[in-house]
């Protein structure tokens, strides 16, 4: 056993070991609290680079432990791990820095700093698991994980919006669960491994094979949001602000378009996910999504909610271009893993930001809150603007790799939905803009701020605006090697052996 | 002296002692369960080595002697049950309310020996008097509950004598049949005739009664919830596996194939009927213990689907899913009944809704509880999960067996329902129950170790499966 | 390091201007103007184009030719005069950093989109300029603008959108590639044509995708009107000109459709104006109906692309011309409006009017021959002369926004109009003067037409229109009641639309259980099994018993 083995075990434990360290500890040490979630933020980047830098020189990182019969315990590095690592882990020290600004001074703490941490070891171990046993032990675990961040405020309603997300949740994991056990059955559970390993058995057991799919997909869909199985989502916007962000950027939702992408390019494999003919009902499925979404956000009357039914669409892009399985469509799907998260973080950190200076919380009190807190705004244009598909935001990256994609494999209907749901998108985030910049501002706007030095907690100001940086960047640089566009093209090229 | 001997002998000598001699019990009673427990451990390690054994009183041939059989299953099995009465008597000695009196001490004692005779049986009559033994000694326990317990009591005792004579009836004819009682010399002899067809009628019904399988499980929910939490404990997580153990030799070892086959189905359906009503209850049960008794009576149903379905298809690597299922059940069950207890205890309040708030005032015991709730839903890594996974590999070798899937759907489903009933009600902050004195850590700490533990029993599933696997080949 | 590095600056130095007006605040707007002076430098300066690899593979900022830098300097000129000339007006303004912000944006990405040799920096460019222009169209606030801007915005997403999926279609066309030099010999399919006639369209405001031009331009700052309509509306007639393949068969065929739009456009456009009845509407139909021309050009350019060349040439002039001279105009608009002008100052917007007019010995008259001289080289030779006929129009037109001008002049006791307006103002007035003599190829174009019976063509609209308009004032013509409020079918569409975005007409199935009902039925069911376990567990024992003896 050297460093090679150990350090993918080490980063899931760096969030892990600070995480239960934090249960323990009273509600009065807060320094304490803070150094153990910062410090843990910091070795877990670091070990992150290293692992890049590591894979990047052609290291192989793989920790095995046994745990069933025939399926090992495995964690390892691979491009597209690294892909969901690398943005996990950038958006939990904003999320970390964001949370402590944000319950500075609320009851339970340590209750819910432990559970952040869990939430992303989980989300971590997901990302890094090598095969579909570990992937499963990862995803119920982050369910689980996850669950008391929803409840936090343990008011009625989030209680029944946790209620409602155990229902979703613990169903897609069993059904994951049965098509696991399915797919084991059949070919054993060997790593992931760009093309798949099922391709042999497509020709004998392919009932079983599409029965394993959908089963997988079900169970993978319910977190990813997917209509119908999306109802989980908009109810838990009754959650804390950054556990939303966590919810919709970094964990929960892309641990499902995660898990989808790993099923289709690394279980099943293109190809014969192509000859099962599994992946027009997918795409329909993605497409319908991706649309309702839109539609319904229109409909919310509340930051928060409209916030969560666009993540129901903008997901799906993920799964669409994962769906449409062409190269370039591809690209698309996995470069909006990255840029989704980034822009919808950014989102929900303004959001909160909102509610927790101003109160604000329906769209209709927003009206001139650009001139109260211009820096706020100015992130939550960019993420906005980001996921309508305005260049040089992230999102037009995604977007346009998804409709060459589309039209690359001769799809040219996804062509509309795509310019759709942007148009939708732009029907429901423009009328924030034009309220926050454009509309007469209310007169409590100019209250209680001469005093202050920035317009809010720099805590929750920072993270915002550094999000909101990293989204404007990763769409105006796309063409550097190591932008999420540069990393998503290396995957693909391995899946598609270009 | 042989270890697994010792194993037995310790806690009965202890009851007798404890039950002459009077001293205070609990701390004799934890002296004498490690000694067992470590004595278990070291039989287990020797069967290992040696494979299975005969262990013979007095030097008697069989088919006369009194014949124990030492498996790898059955020395598993034993230190199981030292284990687990080790963690309860811990737990006992510290939470005086969860006992009902000092007669716990020897009953419990009692109950350890029975079971451990019960463990190495190797003949029907054997089993039937350490059956007997084991009736008895769990419905004194129920009764400790003092007035308000004394009814589910009174309908344990009863049907449990029913259950033993039922299956007395069924030795009987099995003896006049064929003339012997040991099961190694029965299964070579047995025939699917008419009278062997009566007499593992009769016996299955029997041991179902006593084991609370569906649909004969109407006693079990008012004798757990009304004992005391300790008691309760133990008898969830052991004294059911015990007929359940006979139901499994009888069928596997002594039943011709066809019959057998034929009973499998009818079990398995049983095993989901018992998961979805069981869990239902559960799910709709007012107080907190009746709702964990009835998770109880669910958790059989996987057993009992693993049994019908091991029959059925003839499929040996289902014994492990079934004892695997066991032995996750024992641990978790008896976490959560204790769980159950503190909590009751502490908030004062015996229904579900006392636990509003749980998550702030008792921390510990809730955590306990819901670790547990993973196992018993199935959650990776724990050993509910292991035992699932085992289930469903055989069940998904072939398209016509799918549909069994759904039912172990459905129970997980059903059974993350009532487990989650009980967690988010303790996240529920809005108006929380003030706890009526300062909670108890180490006994909550000590409710919360048997639920650790089998949430390790993933990761040591490689030795788990040889100890398991080592009978059922 | 060479020249290439100055077109980055181009589109930079206003963001870089943001910055600084973000750290300075007031100190630094009377300086902003000077954002446009490496765009103003670029075309001076040839350049080799600019590569940059790092933003998007194959992108590529700049080049050597003449159109790009002759549309760059031209529109940085009028941006930096109306720069100059809000930094003034604006001055007071409670939001002008707002106002700063926006149009420092929209200048950026004007600038970006001229310089960009791929459709993505187009894209990006056109996306910049055109949303941050609604940040000007609705600057001064109230319901006006505000409905002005909605439909401004509404038509500039869709245009976007239409124009994402043609970009979209043609680069798939393309095999990936995106560089306009690519495109320009791969084909065209008819969805993609009419995605980017619309799409562009709706930018480049002609007929019928003009409905949002004589809303906006009344309701932003004279200065936004005049960029607006001087500089960014052609960005959508320089887009359909490169992403358009040369001398594709299906344009060949779409070139009659495109002229009789151009044509209609040019009069039904004059029309529209004559009937309104505010100066800077007036100006904006006048834009509407120049953007005929535009069209009619491209027309020209897909049936012949033998002329390719000399139309690039007349495309140029033309862009550069009616830029500044309708900057010009707004500008006047603006000024007459707040201030007291000297009736000597009066002539100063005659000159762009007669300029657009066509009038001889001004830019106007010399792209105006250069035009019919290339409808005269092509196969629509017989259209030439209705542009006489249209210059004779757009004389109406714009006399009468003259007109209105002056009978909206402010009161005699308004203030005198400070020189740093006067100044940027009478310099754009001067351009169709002088441009000719300073830029060779409009002076070549002039030259041209000094030819006596051009000289007559380019006369004889110019005087019937004066002697149509002394005659409309002499009778005391208005505009008949029943013209004064024309329909306005594209306002209420945009109120519709909102409403529908805000209230879209989606069911939410919500399921309602009977609750109640069914915790009756649970009850009964409860009590019947509480009953007594005894009694029926052994019911069941004997059943199964029962059964089991048949089994």
């Amino acid at each position: 056993m050297t460093w090679t083995n150990w350090l993918p075990l080490a980063i899931v434990l760096s969030s892990l070991v600070p995480g239960l360290i934090i249960f323990s500890l009273r509600e009065d040490q807060t320094r304490l609290r803070v150094a153990l979630n910062l410090g843990g933020v910091v070795v877990k980047l670091a070990l992150v680079v290293a692992l890049i830098a590591g894979v990047d020189r052609g290291l192989q990182f793989r920790f095995e432990l046994p745990f069933l019969p025939g399926a090992p315990l495995v964690l390892q590095a691979d491009a597209l791990s690294l892909l969901f690592v690398a943005l996990s882990s950038v958006l939990w020290l904003a999320t970390t820095v964001y949370a402590i600004g944000y319950l500075e001074g609320s009851p339970l703490r340590s209750r819910f700093f432990g559970y952040f941490s869990l939430c992303v070891s989980a989300t971590v171990g997901l990302a890094l698991a090598g095969n579909l046993v570990s992937f499963l032990l990862f995803y119920e675990l982050l369910t689980l994980a996850t669950f008391p961040l929803v409840v936090h405020r343990g008011t009625p309603e989030s209680l029944r919006a946790g209620r409602v997300y155990l229902a979703y949740t613990v169903g897609g994991g069993t059904l994951l669960l049965m098509g696991v056990a399915l797919l084991h059955g059949l070919a054993g559970s060997p790593d992931f491994q760009p093309g798949g390993y099922l391709h042999a058995q497509v020709q004998e057991h392919d009932l079983a094979l599409r029965v394993g799919f959908v089963l997988l997909i079900v169970g993978l869909g319910v977190k990813a949001a997917l209509i119908p199985l999306h109802g989980w989502l908009p109810r838990a916007m009754v959650a804390p602000a950054p556990v939303s962000a966590l919810l919709h950027a970094v964990a929960v939702v892309k641990a499902g378009a995660f898990g989808i992408v790993r099923v289709v390019y690394d279980v099943y494999g293109a190809s014969a996910a192509a000859e099962l003919d599994l992946m027009q009902p997918l795409l329909w499925l993605a497409a319908a999504t991706i649309l309702y979404g839109s539609v319904r956000a229109l409909q919310q009357q509340e930051i928060k909610k409209r916030l969560a039914y666009s993540t129901i669409s903008q997901v799906s892009y993920i799964t669409l271009g994962v769906a449409l399985l062409g190269p370039i469509a591809a690209v698309g799907g996995l470069v909006h893993l990255v840029h989704q998260g980034l822009m919808k973080v950014t989102l929900f950190y303004c959001a909160g930001n909102f509610a927790e200076t101003l109160g604000v919380h329906r769209i209709r009190e927003m009206d001139g809150i650009g001139r109260r807190m211009p820096l706020t705004m100015t992130a939550f244009s960019i993420g906005a603007l980001g996921m309508i598909g305005i260049p040089p935001m992230a999102g037009f990256v995604s977007k346009w790799y998804l409709g060459l994609g589309a039209l690359e494999v001769g799809q040219d209907w996804v062509l509309l939905v795509l310019i759709g749901s942007a148009l939708l998108n732009a029907g429901y985030f423009l009328p924030l803009l034009w309220r926050g910049w454009f509309a007469p501002p209310a007169d409590w706007h100019e209250n209680n701020w001469a005093n202050e030095r920035w317009e809010t907690h720099w805590m929750l100001l920072l993270p915002a605006v550094f999000t909101a940086l990293l989204a404007l960047l990763v769409g105006l640089l796309a063409g550097t090697a190591l932008s999420p566009l540069g990393w998503s093209q290396l995957i693909v090229n391995r899946e598609f052996e270009i | 002296m042989n270890l697994a001997l010792l194993s037995l002998t310790l806690p009965l000598v202890g009851a007798l002692l404890l039950i002459l001699l009077r001293p205070a019990g609990g701390r004799w009673v934890i002296m004498i369960n490690l000694a067992s427990t470590l004595a278990a451990a070291g039989a287990l390690h020797q069967v290992m080595q040696t494979g299975t054994q005969w262990l013979e009183l007095g030097g008697w041939q069989a088919p006369l002697a009194i014949r124990f059989q030492l498996s790898p299953l059955a020395a598993l099995l034993l230190l199981f049950t030292a284990g687990l009465h080790l963690l309860v008597a811990l737990y006992a000695a510290r939470s005086r309310h969860a006992i009902g009196g000092e007669d716990f001490w020897p009953l419990s004692c009692l109950l350890q020996a029975a079971l451990a005779a019960l463990w190495l049986s190797g003949d029907l009559f054997n089993l039937y008097v350490t059956l007997e033994l084991l009736s008895l000694a769990a419905v004194a326990l129920v009764a400790l509950a003092g007035a308000k317990a004394y009814r589910p009591a009174l309908n344990y005792l009863l049907l449990s004598l029913a259950g033993s004579l039922a299956y007395l009836f069924g030795v009987a004819l099995l003896y006049g049949r064929y003339g012997v009682l040991d099961i190694a010399l029965l299964s070579e002899l047995a025939e699917a005739d008419v009278t062997t067809r009566l007499a593992l009628l009769l016996m299955s019904l029997g041991l179902m009664l006593k084991a609370a399988l569906w649909p004969l499980h109407l006693w079990l929910p008012p004798a757990h919830a009304g004992a005391p939490a300790a008691v309760s404990a133990l008898l969830s997580a052991l004294v059911v596996k015990g007929p359940l153990y006979i139901l499994w030799l009888l069928w596997s070892r002594i039943a011709p194939v066809e019959l057998a086959q034929s009973a499998g189905g009818l079990f398995a359906v049983a095993g989901i009927f018992a998961l979805l009503c069981g869990g239902w209850s559960a799910l709709r049960a007012p107080y907190l213990k009746t709702l964990v008794a009835y998770s109880t009576v669910a958790q059989l149903g996987y057993a009992l689907l693993a049994l019908g379905l091991l029959l059925r298809w003839q499929e040996p690597s289902l014994s492990a899913a079934l004892w695997l299922f066991v032995l996750a059940h024992g641990l978790a069950k008896v976490s959560m009944f204790l769980a159950a207890g503190e909590l009751q205890y502490t908030l004062g309040s015996k229904r579900v809704r006392a636990l509003k708030g749980a998550s702030q005032t008792m921390p510990l015991a809730l955590f306990a509880f819901a670790v547990a709730g993973g196992s018993l839903i199935g959650l990776p890594p724990s050993g509910g999960f292991l035992a699932k996974w085992l289930l469903l590999q055989p069940l998904f070798q072939q398209p016509q067996h799918w549909p069994w899937a759904i039912g172990v759907l459905l129970g997980t489903l059903a059974s993350a329902a009532y487990v989650f009933r009980v967690v988010a009600l303790g996240f529920d902050r809005a108006r929380p129950t003030p706890a009526s004195f300062h909670p108890d850590r180490l006994a909550q700490w000590l409710a919360m170790l048997p639920a650790l533990l089998v949430w390790c029993l993933a990761l040591i599933s490689k030795p788990l499966l040889l100890w398991i696997g080592g009978v059922s080949q | 390091m060479s020249g290439a590095w100055l077109w980055l600056l181009v589109p930079v130095a206003p963001l870089l201007a943001i910055v600084l007006l973000l750290a300075l605040r007031e100190r630094v707007i009377g300086w902003l103007w000077l954002a446009c002076l490496p765009a103003l430098m670029a075309p001076l300066w040839p350049a080799e184009g600019l590569d940059l690899p790092w933003l998007w593979a194959e992108m590529r900022w700049g080049g050597d030719d003449a159109l790009t830098r002759a549309w760059l300097g031209f529109s940085a000129l009028l941006w930096g005069c109306a720069g100059a000339f809000a930094a003034s007006s604006l001055a007071e303004d409670p939001r002008r950093l707002r106002f700063w912000l926006f149009w420092l944006l929209a200048l950026s990405g004007n600038l970006l989109l001229i310089i960009a040799a791929d459709a993505l920096s187009f894209y990006l460019g056109f996306s910049l300029m055109s949303l941050s222009a609604y940040g000007l169209v609705v600057h001064q606030g109230g319901p006006q603008p505000r409905r002005a801007g909605r439909l401004y915005l509404q038509l500039a997403v869709c245009g976007e959108m239409l124009l994402l999926a043609a970009l979209l279609l043609r680069t798939s066309g393309a095999q990936g590639a995106f560089g306009f030099e690519s495109w320009a010999s791969v084909p065209i399919d008819g969805l993609t044509l009419v995605l980017l006639l619309i799409g562009l369209g709706l930018k480049a405001g002609f007929w019928p995708l003009h409905v949002w031009l004589p809303l906006a331009h009344p309701a932003a700052p004279a200065p936004a009107s005049a960029v607006l309509s001087g500089a960014m509306i052609k960005a959508g007639i320089l887009g359909l000109w490169r992403c358009l393949p040369e001398g594709d068969p299906l344009l060949l065929e779409w070139a009659p459709v495109l002229l009789a739009v151009g044509l209609f456009g040019a009069f039904y456009a004059v029309l529209l104006g004559l009937c309104s009845r505010q100066a800077k509407a007036v100006l904006a139909y006048s834009s509407v109906s120049q953007m005929g021309y535009f069209v009619m050009i491209l027309a020209l350019a897909w049936r012949d692309p033998q002329n390719l060349a000399a139309l690039a040439g007349v495309l140029v002039i033309f862009g550069a011309h009616h830029g500044l001279a309708k900057g010009a105009l707004f500008l006047s608009a603006g000024l007459s409006h707040s201030y007291r002008l000297p009736r000597l100052a009066w002539l100063l917007p005659a000159i762009p009017a007669l300029a657009l007019i066509g009038a001889p010995l001004t830019s106007g008259g010399a792209v105006k021959t250069a035009l019919k001289s290339a409808f005269a080289d092509g196969h629509f030779a017989a259209w030439q002369d209705v542009l006489s006929l249209g210059s004779l129009a757009t004389g109406l037109l714009l006399l009468r926004a003259l007109w209105l001008m002056r009978q909206d002049a402010a009161a005699p006791e308004a203030g005198r109009a400070p020189f740093l307006q006067l100044l940027p103002w009478a310099l754009l007035c001067l351009m169709p003067l002088v441009l000719p003599w300073l830029w060779p190829t409009l002076r070549a174009a002039l030259f041209y037409s000094f030819g006596l019976a051009d000289t007559w063509k380019l006369l004889w609209p110019l005087l019937g229109a004066l002697l149509l308009a002394a005659l409309a004032l002499r009778l005391g013509w208005s505009v008949p009641r029943i013209l004064r409020r024309l329909p306005d079918p594209a306002s209420w569409a945009s109120l519709r639309l909102k409403r529908l975005t805000q209230r879209p007409p989606l069911v939410v199935p919500r399921p309602t259980a009977a609750r109640e009902r069914w915790r009756a039925r649970e009850r009964r069911w409860n009590r019947f099994w509480r009953r007594g376990a005894l009694a029926l567990s052994a019911w069941v024992v004997a059943g199964l018993l029962w059964l089991g003896w048949f089994w």
